[in-house]
């Protein structure tokens, strides 16, 4: 057995393998108070046989509110929720402590309509207030607070505290004004906390390592930290990045290899005698038995990763293969940025551990009575997969067609682009799922009637849909006839993103890094709007600066002329300009493509032939489906 | 004469005790723990203005089936007949007609919280989701009808007066009445009309004699194959049999700013189009930024409608139609939707920038002196003063305002002159003596409320507050914006309207990315587009230095330079220093540099807190 299926002491306690589920938010919580799914969402991840699960954070101020669902750890009536918490996780033999912290600066006074407290008056990047710069008095309030929620902590039986002192942090925010009142707040936060947790209580620190900018904290100050406070804590916690000014080195997108902060923990643990833990895009178990074999880390932390499968950890030190996060951020990061639940492209019960609806995606089988049926998925992509594993998983004799000689659908085309490729990691993993589980795939197998069958997924996708305005001219494609490679621009290339997402500017880079003059054009006030809240725009700029991508926004293309030559409008200003072209490649929605099929058996429908939406919406219609089969 | 505003009108088979009419919007007031249903918060949030003269108030929007899920805390008719009854019951004593909101958000909803897709009309995205929605099949429309029709006879059944039908901005149908969003091929496309029809002949059905309203969009503003006045004319001619009461309204999913824009437009801009699409016996109702009761009262006294709706104007000013009715003041909305616009998804709970949450104010005759009249010290010395305190006010300037005075010369921000002079006639009337030109010295001891604002912070450029209230040198001008709000939008435009050669400087993706809140983002980008302002995203300044401005990308590091004889850091000012003592409250932007809601809110709290 690796290193990574080793026990570990963690001052008083012993964490029975060193993988983690590190806070991270989840937007479950229900009037600032722990919700039943949070119970839910920690349960089937120790069930998964996670080592240790840390909470999301616990907030030890009332008045520190920088997004509404943030708990508030100083209510007494958080007590039954953490009691169901503990109760969860310790059911299957793992610990649970809770991150408790204090946003600072980094705050909103949108529901709290007060003001907000920091360590200075500089105004947040991201909230952009004036903070009321906290006195010593405002300070010692909140040691108060931080000893307060422990023993509410404790209470509830969780086995101890981490202190969040980095991403969001006022801690982060003294450390990083190099505020005198930085440490000495600090010793007396972990002092009142332990004193509240008392000597059974598992204590750890999360410092941080690299704020990403000039002039911010940097690995050499965590070490600092961590060195300053080891004789009061049991672990240290690692991070990088701030959670409102470089969040993207927080939660990176696909582009960013697993490990790429290993430096942090590192550095760390060769300065401490108390375990460390490194986290940083480590989502497949090869990766996380790579970071504690390495001796980057004693334990590793596996966020998105137990997301996507939530028993990483089993599989992991047994063997087994897992479902892989993908790293695209949709459900889990840019939901969460927009107020909702957290959930996962890749795994559909994910953020709904809790509800009923979602035993149908997390139950072994959802058959109990009814005899199984003779199911044809016609259709190979995200949504046909997952309809196929899941059937199949109930036991029900499946027939997967796909029309093309290779499985993904519009999924393994995507993949195509750069920094695109784990999209093909899902493809690849349904497909495996599939054919262990007995599915029967038939590549090359175009549909026309159906017999011998009990029921039909339709999963055939939808079709690109050029603009009227295309005109039928030969040199206006669709993207996916760039990334399929049936068309090669060359030239002056202008991609038309009538769409949001990754189409337009994995296209645009594809072509530049060809040698074509690219330029992207939109209506929106943005290019590609959706890869801001999925934190790919950061290195899509930089990519695009590298190549030498122009970008126009606020423009709409009227019409194409022979020769190729757009009328363009600036719809702000009304202004119709001529725009010569060699090509224009057009991303934007694509039409349901709905074949006909001649069959007296139910059809269902699911994913983009229903309605074109994302990644997520196909796994999880088409996951969903089994429930109807049940009733069949 | 009365004021036609405060009397009665027949309303269908009811009678509404005055002509003003309180919109349904988006509240979050709902309680967490039921957060599709109507919570005491929502009661009292209408009982206020029923009870300050309110002729008809329409309860929040409710889904009529659980497939349409909006936004978080969306009520769902099904979950709404207790709350209805509520309502019903809390705003009977004043005679007030209650109306409940249904609705159906079509492509405009959200696929967040069913998880399930979008259903419209076509598969046409909506602008702001740009999520493609799912054709609504015939059985999926007669489930709408049936909605409508279950969730009108619900409501009537506990006791409101009748219901709204949601066909305006956010509305399934609107969507098929539009060309932009309906091309079906079958019945329901030939005749777009005809889903509208079969929900009011439904709803008709389900509520007998009670009172049916009907919200609909009567310009989209895309002519090209939107809803025009001309197009809904008909419409209304075809239902006007059966409805009682008709709220036209503007907007389509391209332009969702323009139904309850902020002070850029003009109040009573529906005016013309209202007049239009009068049809016998259905009583219209003026709509669209209605917020001065002399606009209100021109509009009924000409006949150009029978009521008008006075939303905003009601969330300033709860009383607005008894003050009216008294010859009285009316605290005025001052269109900056700021506070009020909340269809957003971090379900801010609604608020007004000008009217702050009331508090429980003590009786008390001490003196007090009040440093500064700005807003925060005009709300504090003014609340004082209906308390009973002996107020004393002063002010370093040589008029009260304090920057309100500035701000209000700025584009789309004339209203806050009307805000300060409110006050000062509010003062006036209280009795409060008001020392202009006078730096007070703030006393060791005594009662103080100190809102003397923020000072400016040091930086590479003009201030703002400075070049917005000074102007600025000759040439070329680079505004750096960290914060994002109107402000600097506001000067940009200013300066170029003078014809100055001006760009802003801004570290995010967009420009004025605050004005989103206020519904005011695109209409700003297009003004600042037209004035021919250049917009630098993504970027901040880095150097100053011979006629130009030295730009950083924040990404990419690329520099880029900008002719500049001024820079202008619009970046916040900062509180000053003050010793606390015991007796001294301070409030609005001498805690922090905010906006004028949290100094009105403050200086109103700090009432309280000296007299309690």
């Amino acid at each position: 057995m690796s290193v990574l299926g080793e026990p570990l002491r963690l001052g008083p306690r012993v964490v029975r393998n060193r993988i983690v589920f590190p806070a991270h938010l989840t937007n479950a919580a229900v009037a600032r108070r722990p919700s039943a799914q949070h119970a839910a969402y920690y349960g089937a991840r120790a069930a998964g046989g996670v080592g240790m699960v840390i909470t999301e954070e616990q907030s030890v101020d009332p008045a520190d509110r920088p997004y509404e669902k943030l708990v508030d750890g100083t209510d007494p009536a958080v007590v039954p929720g953490y009691r169901a918490i503990a109760d969860a996780v310790h059911a299957h033999g793992a610990l649970v402590l809770a991150q408790l912290g204090h946003n600072g600066g980094q705050s909103s006074s949108l529901y709290s309509r007060a003001p907000v407290d920091g360590a200075d008056d500089e105004p947040d990047p991201m909230f952009r207030e004036v903070p009321r710069p906290l006195s010593d008095a405002g300070l010692a309030r909140l040691v108060d607070g931080f000893g307060l929620v422990a023993e509410h902590v404790v209470a509830g039986g969780l086995d101890g505290v981490e202190i969040q002192c980095s991403q969001a942090s006022l801690i982060r925010q003294l450390f990083s004004a190099r505020s005198s009142r930085a440490l000495p707040f600090l010793v007396a936060v972990l002092r009142a906390v332990r004193s509240a947790v008392g000597p059974d209580g598992v204590l750890g620190v999360r410092v941080q390592g690299d704020e990403g900018f000039a002039g911010g904290l940097a690995t050499s100050d965590a070490v600092a930290v961590a060195v300053a406070v080891e004789t009061l804590v049991d672990y240290v916690n690692t991070a990088v990045g701030v959670a409102t000014r470089t969040l993207p080195l927080i939660e990176p997108p696909m582009g960013v290899p697993a490990g790429y902060a290993a430096h942090v923990p590192s550095a760390v643990r060769a300065a401490v005698s108390v375990p460390v833990l490194g986290v940083g895009r480590f989502t497949t178990p090869e990766q996380a038995r790579e970071a504690v074999a390495s001796g980057s880390c004693d334990l590793v932390g596996v966020v998105r990763g137990q997301i996507a499968d939530p028993g990483f950890a089993t599989k992991a030190l047994r063997g087994g293969r897992v479902r892989r996060c993908i790293g695209c951020n949709q459900e889990c990061i840019a939901r969460v940025g927009l107020n909702q639940r957290l959930g996962c492209a890749v795994n559909p019960a994910a953020g709904r551990e809790s509800s009923v609806a979602a035993n149908g995606y997390l139950a072994a089988s959802t058959r109990t009575t009814s005899p199984f049926a003779r199911v044809l998925v016609v259709g190979g992509g995200p949504a046909g997969l997952a309809a196929a594993v899941a059937a199949a998983r109930d036991g029900h004799a499946v027939t997967l067609a796909e029309r093309r000689d290779v499985l993904g659908g519009q999924l393994a085309i995507a993949s195509r682009g750069p920094e695109r490729r784990e999209l093909a990691n899902l493809v690849a993993d349904l497909a495996h799922e599939a054919r262990d589980l007995g599915v029967v795939v038939r590549l090359r197998t175009p549909v026309e009637d159906v017999h011998g069958i009990d029921a039909v997924v339709l999963a055939t996708g939808a079709r690109p849909a050029l603009p009227a305005w295309a005109g039928g001219h030969a040199r206006v494609v669709d993207v996916t006839e760039v990334l399929t490679g049936r068309v090669a621009p060359s030239g002056r290339v202008l991609v038309v993103d009538e769409g949001r997402g990754h189409a337009a500017t994995s296209t645009a880079e594809l072509l530049a890094r060809r040698g074509a003059s690219v330029a992207t054009l939109t209506p929106a006030l943005v290019v590609a709007g959706d890869l801001a809240p999925t934190l790919d725009r950061e290195r899509w700029r930089r990519r695009a600066a590298e190549v030498g991508i122009a970008e126009y926004t606020d423009r709409v293309v009227l019409a194409a002329h022979d020769g190729l030559v757009l009328d363009v409008l600036h719809h702000l200003t009304g202004e119709v300009t001529p725009w010569p072209a060699d090509w224009v490649v057009h991303a934007g929605p694509p039409t349901p493509h709905v074949p006909e099929l001649v069959t007296d058996v139910p059809v269902f429908r699911v994913g983009d032939c229903l309605a074109p939406r994302g990644i997520d919406a196909a796994v999880r219609e088409g996951t969903a489906v089994r429930e109807r089969f049940s009733r069949l | 004469m009365p004021p036609v505003l405060g009397q009665e009108i027949a309303v269908g088979r009811r009678a509404a005790p005055s002509r003003v009419l309180f919109g349904p919007h988006v509240t979050h007031l709902a309680d967490p723990h039921h957060p599709r249903a109507l919570s005491d918060d929502h009661v009292a949030h209408l009982r206020a203005r029923a009870a300050g003269g309110a002729g008809v108030v329409v309860t929040e929007v409710a889904s009529v089936v659980a497939a349409d899920h909006p936004y978080e805390d969306a009520p769902l008719a099904a979950s709404c007949p207790a709350g209805w009854a509520a309502v019903a019951d809390a705003c009977r004593p004043f005679g007030t007609l209650v109306l409940a909101g249904l609705g159906h958000a079509g492509g405009q909803g959200s696929s967040a919280y069913t998880r399930g897709p979008l259903w419209a009309p076509s598969a046409v995205p909506d602008p702001a989701s740009g999520e493609v929605p799912a054709v609504l099949p015939a059985s999926g429309i007669a489930e709408v009808v049936a909605g409508f029709a279950a969730g009108a006879a619900a409501a009537l059944e506990v006791g409101c007066d009748g219901v709204e039908v949601q066909a305006g901005q956010h509305a399934l149908l609107r969507q098929f009445l539009s060309g932009l969003t309906n091309h079906r091929d079958d019945a329901y496309g030939t005749d777009r009309a005809l889903l509208l029809v079969e929900v009011l002949t439904a709803v008709r059905a389900a509520i007998g004699p009670g009172v049916l309203g009907l919200r609909l969009t009567v310009d989209e503003l895309a002519p090209w194959a939107g809803i025009t006045p001309a197009s809904a004319r008909p419409v209304l001619e075809r239902v006007a049999g059966l409805v009682d009461l008709v709220v036209p309204v503007r907007g389509s999913a391209l332009t969702v700013g323009a139904t309850r824009p902020d002070g850029h437009t003009a109040p009573g801009f529906l005016r013309d189009a209202c007049r239009s699409l009068r049809v016998p016996g259905v009583a219209t109702v003026l709509a669209g930024s209605v917020v001065d009761p002399s606009l209100a009262e021109d509009v009924l006294a000409s006949g150009d409608a029978d009521l008008v709706e006075m939303t905003r104007a009601q969330l300033a000013d709860p009383d607005l139609v008894e003050r009216v009715r008294a010859g009285r003041r009316v605290r005025p909305c001052v269109l900056t939707n700021q506070q009020c616009r909340v269809r957003e998804v971090r379900n801010p709970r609604i608020g007004c920038t000008v009217a702050p949450p009331p508090v429980l104010l003590p009786r008390g005759d001490a003196p007090v002196l009040v440093v500064g009249a700005g807003p925060a010290g005009l709300e504090a010395a003014r609340t004082l003063a209906l308390a009973g305190a002996a107020v004393r006010l002063v002010e370093r300037a040589d008029a009260v305002g304090g920057l309100l005075r500035d701000v209000a010369g700025l584009p789309g921000r004339a209203r806050f002159a009307d805000l300060v002079a409110w006050y000062r006639a509010e003062l006036a009337e209280l009795g409060v003596g008001v020392e202009l030109g006078a730096a007070a010295e703030v006393p060791s001891d005594g009662l103080v409320v100190l809102a003397t604002g923020g000072v400016d912070r040091p930086g590479r450029g003009v201030p703002i507050a400075a070049a917005v209230r000074d102007g600025v040198a000759p040439g070329p001008v680079v505004i750096e914006d960290p914060v994002g709000d109107g402000a600097a939008v506001a000067l940009a435009e200013r300066l170029a309207g003078e014809g100055r050669e001006v760009a802003v400087v801004a570290p995010g993706v967009l420009v004025g990315p605050g004005l989103a809140r206020t519904g005011d983002l695109v209409d700003a980008q297009a003004r600042l587009a037209r004035a021919g302002v250049r917009r630098v995203t993504e970027a901040s300044v880095v150097g100053f230095a011979e006629g130009a401005v030295t730009v950083a990308d924040v990404v990419t590091g690329g520099l880029s330079s900008w002719p500049a004889a001024v820079l202008v850091d619009a970046a916040p000012r900062r509180a000053p220093a003050v010793a606390a003592r015991p007796g001294l409250v301070v409030v609005g932007d001498a805690v922090a540099p905010r906006t004028v809601a949290e100094a009105v809110r403050e200086g109103h709290a700090a009432a309280r807190e000296l007299l309690a």
